[in-house]
């Protein structure tokens, strides 16, 4: 009994923001692991949150995947989504948006929360730099 | 006076005898007492450093929640940051 509320302390200022209701939205799913990341750097002054999701299986990826509507189904694919509908591709308009990446052979999508340009600018910028890093080695 | 000399005699055999062979047993508890405290002492100073370490470097991350407990919290952070980077280009 203990646990349990030390677990629901624990999560309620993830149910209680605004960031919280995507997490809310797939961690009741059995079939879906779902973690939400508070605060990852992206730079020395950026930090955005991040949810992810990872189906377990592939019948959960293809539901996952029919549900945002990813049809690439190699390599990752990544778009700016509305708040509220992760699936719809939307333009930055300067209110609240999502980053969404999927990689259909991780079976994963992250959400990345942006509330401002510079977080923008930043994971734009970790998503190049970073990419291009990779490619190097 | 001979009595005593031969009493004294006596006691300074039992005592010797007494030291013999208790002297190895004190001597083997003063050795793990004193490895005792180093061993404490060891465990102390490794524990301060890695809590300190582990405190004083910036994290890649504030905080993680999940809704299962299969992996750390570090492996999100890391997946947080990999599936970003994975993209071919």
């Amino acid at each position: 009994m203990k646990r349990i509320l030390i677990y629901i302390m624990l999560l309620l200022p993830v149910v209680a923001s605004a960031q919280g209701k995507l997490y809310e939205r797939y961690a009741s799913r059995a079939d879906l692991t779902v973690a939400q990341v508070s605060g990852f750097r992206l730079n020395d002054t950026a930090r955005v949150d991040v949810v992810l999701v990872v189906a377990d299986d592939a019948a959960a990826w293809q539901r996952l995947a029919r549900e945002l509507d990813i049809r690439e189904s190699e390599g990752v694919t990544s778009w700016l989504g509305a708040a509220d509908q992760p699936a719809r591709r939307a333009r930055w308009t300067g209110a609240q948006a999502l980053r969404v990446v999927a990689s259909p052979e991780r079976r994963s999508v992250g959400f990345y929360i942006i509330e401002n340009e510079g977080q923008y600018d930043a994971l734009l910028d970790y998503q190049l730099n970073q990419t291009v890093k990779n490619k190097k080695k | 006076m001979a009595f005593d000399n031969i009493w004294e005699k006596e006691e300074q055999q039992a005592l010797t005898k007494r030291l013999q062979r208790e002297y190895p047993a004190w001597q083997r508890r003063r050795r793990m007492g004193r490895r005792a405290v180093a061993a404490v002492a060891v465990v102390l100073v490794a524990g301060i450093s890695i809590f300190n370490f582990q405190f004083s470097i910036p994290r890649g991350y504030d905080s993680v929640a999940c809704n299962r407990s299969t992996f750390p919290a570090s492996h999100w952070a890391e997946e947080a940051g990999r599936i970003l980077t994975i993209q071919t280009i």
